[in-house]
């Protein structure tokens, strides 16, 4: 029997991801998934797994086969880009021009796969540049990519970085003015607990400002460093961070968005030890007394 | 006697600029009195795809205005896209195509080499399988490289990265399979020290054949900067003088403490090689 204060999640709302399993085909990660018992995935866009780029995009055939037959679901899209290659906030038009067309590719891939949601963060500022000109060519890109997201019907989920990772939209207030700048019922909100904590913010503050906007959840442990860890490898209060999405009611998907390196050799042990952290906290049927 | 070099064979690179643009880096290295760069040909600073690459002659003209010269270059090979041993054949085609294009940024920049690795199979596979196709792909590279009149210098990677080319045993192997005439070799510090073998033994192996260097300190972990690791400095350097080594030190910073501020990075770096140069 489960103590019900602990029951803070359901398990059906934790999504499998691909990216530290980079060293292993798809199909490898999609059996670890399915004998995990998860059948929701958050698809990392990264080759090997995929290729897409600004002109073309892989054959989505075979993902779509692959999935179907292991009576699995993509949920949420999410491009590659921690290699910095396509940056919405560049002062480079070509590079500009191209990132626009990668990020509309990824919206038809999204879509394609079935999935719900788009989730992306802002890149591309360099640190001697100019922040006013980089911000106007983020609201001008979030604009552009919500109508196409919307002719689509699809979700945008715009998450914060860290500033080890993007010199642009690092917080909640920035992410705010966004939203506010862009209006389309389109822009979303994804949460990521790692950057939201390396700008001292919380969960509670992301749900005052967002509320039910909020439709995706990169749900690590960390150490403030930029690290996306497995919970039990870094310092975060899972309890706590667990309690707090449970009062706001939130209904979405977490994933781990493991990008640490040292869960690449095994990933399957790092999703196993993951899970094991978060079952403590599955909501379960009562038993009859 | 004290080892020496000189202040030309000192070639900084980009890698942890990248949170500036490559004008800032580019300035940074005309202040610092350098000659000659090893660049990182990697966004977000230069474009390569499988089917263009960026403006060459508006990069020359950037480093002719700053009296730079590139000396050699590196088209990323880690960035979730492109690697020389990929498994999917579509992949491939498309990674081979990618890093002729980096040839061919190579050549219209007059550089003397072109690093390459092994990459990496899937860890799924059969090791001699992925060895094979790395094999071939490095192969198909060097004839391109051959016609365009650039040398390859391959490196290794950390047991992390791949199984393939990690230790100096392993490079001999697919140095001497490949066997092509422009086929040579990078000595990268950090993977030598990972691997607990010497610059020693490396000349003693590869003599001449070592054509380009990732000259960096380390603990064995990390991309340091001189001073920041445990590497024996002055002993190295007596080595490269021992071998007569007149190729460059490349400087392949990459840790993340140096990238808020890398030109104090390469600043505190230099003060340190510069007690060897001689001239």
């Amino acid at each position: 029997m489960m103590d019900e204060q602990n029951a803070l999640i359901n398990p059906l709302q934790v999504a499998g991801m691909n990216l530290h399993y980079y060293y292993y085909p798809l199909e490898y990660f999609l059996d670890s998934q399915l004998h995990s018992g998860c059948s929701t995935i958050e698809l990392w866009g990264g080759t090997p797994h995929i290729w897409v780029d600004h002109l073309s995009f892989s054959n989505l055939a075979h993902i779509k086969k692959q999935t179907k037959m292991r009576n699995q679901s993509i949920a949420v899209f999410t491009p590659e880009y921690s290699s910095y290659r396509y940056l919405l906030c560049t002062s480079d038009a070509d590079i500009h021009s191209k990132s626009l067309a990668y990020y509309a590719n990824c919206l038809q891939i999204t879509a394609e796969l079935g999935a719900k949601t788009m989730c992306i963060n802002m890149t591309g500022r360099f640190c001697d540049e100019d922040y006013s000109d980089a911000w106007k060519r983020c609201t001008n890109s979030v604009g552009y990519l919500c109508e196409i997201a919307c002719s689509l019907g699809i979700d945008l989920a715009i998450e914060t970085l860290s500033p080890e990772q993007s010199a642009i939209l690092n917080t909640l207030e920035e992410l705010k003015n966004l939203l506010r700048e862009v209006r389309s019922k389109q822009l979303k909100v994804a949460m990521d607990i790692v950057s939201i904590s390396s700008s001292g913010e919380s969960i509670e503050q992301w749900f005052d400002a967002f509320n039910e906007d909020i439709v995706h959840v990169h749900f690590t442990d960390g150490r403030n460093d930029g690290s996306h860890l497995v919970w039990g490898d870094g310092c975060f209060p899972l309890q706590r961070y667990l309690t707090q999405l449970n009062i706001q009611g939130y209904k979405g998907l977490i994933s781990p968005n493991l990008s640490s390196r040292k869960y690449f050799a095994d990933p399957v042990t790092a999703d196993k030890r993951n899970q094991n952290a978060l079952n403590k906290y599955f909501a379960v049927e009562r038993e009859k007394e | 006697m004290k080892p020496s070099i000189k202040r030309s064979q000192i070639a900084n690179m980009n890698t942890h600029y990248k949170r500036y643009s490559l004008d800032y880096y580019l300035d940074a290295q005309q202040k610092l009195g350098i000659s000659n760069i090893a660049l990182w040909a990697g966004p977000p600073h230069f474009w390569i795809d499988y089917l263009s690459y960026g403006d060459c002659k508006s990069l020359k003209r950037k480093l002719n205005s700053r009296g730079l010269t590139c000396v050699c270059l590196c088209a990323t090979a880690s960035q979730y896209r492109n690697q020389y041993c990929i498994y999917e054949p579509e992949h491939r085609e498309r990674s081979f195509r990618y890093f002729t294009n980096g040839l061919k940024v190579a050549a219209e920049l007059g550089c003397h080499s072109f690093h390459v690795n092994s990459g990496w199979g899937y860890k799924t596979e059969q090791r001699k399988d992925a060895w094979e196709r790395s094999k071939d792909m490095l192969i198909r590279m060097a004839d391109v490289a051959q016609q365009l009149q650039i040398v390859l210098t391959m490196e290794c990677l950390r047991p992390d990265e791949t199984d393939l080319v990690v230790t100096l045993a392993d490079a001999k192997r697919m140095f001497t399979e490949i066997n092509h005439p422009v086929l040579k070799i990078m000595l990268d510090t950090n993977p030598m020290a990972v691997a607990n073998e010497t610059i020693w033994k490396w000349f003693e192996t590869f003599g001449d054949n070592i054509q380009n260097t990732h000259f960096i300190d380390c603990t064995p972990h990390g991309h340091l900067i001189w001073g920041d690791g445990t590497m024996p400095l002055e002993n190295m350097l007596l080595c490269l003088n021992h071998y007569n080594y007149t190729g460059y030190l490349c400087q392949e910073i990459t840790d993340i403490r140096y990238m808020q501020d890398p030109m104090a990075a390469d600043l505190r770096n230099m003060q340190t090689l510069l007690r060897y140069v001689n001239d």
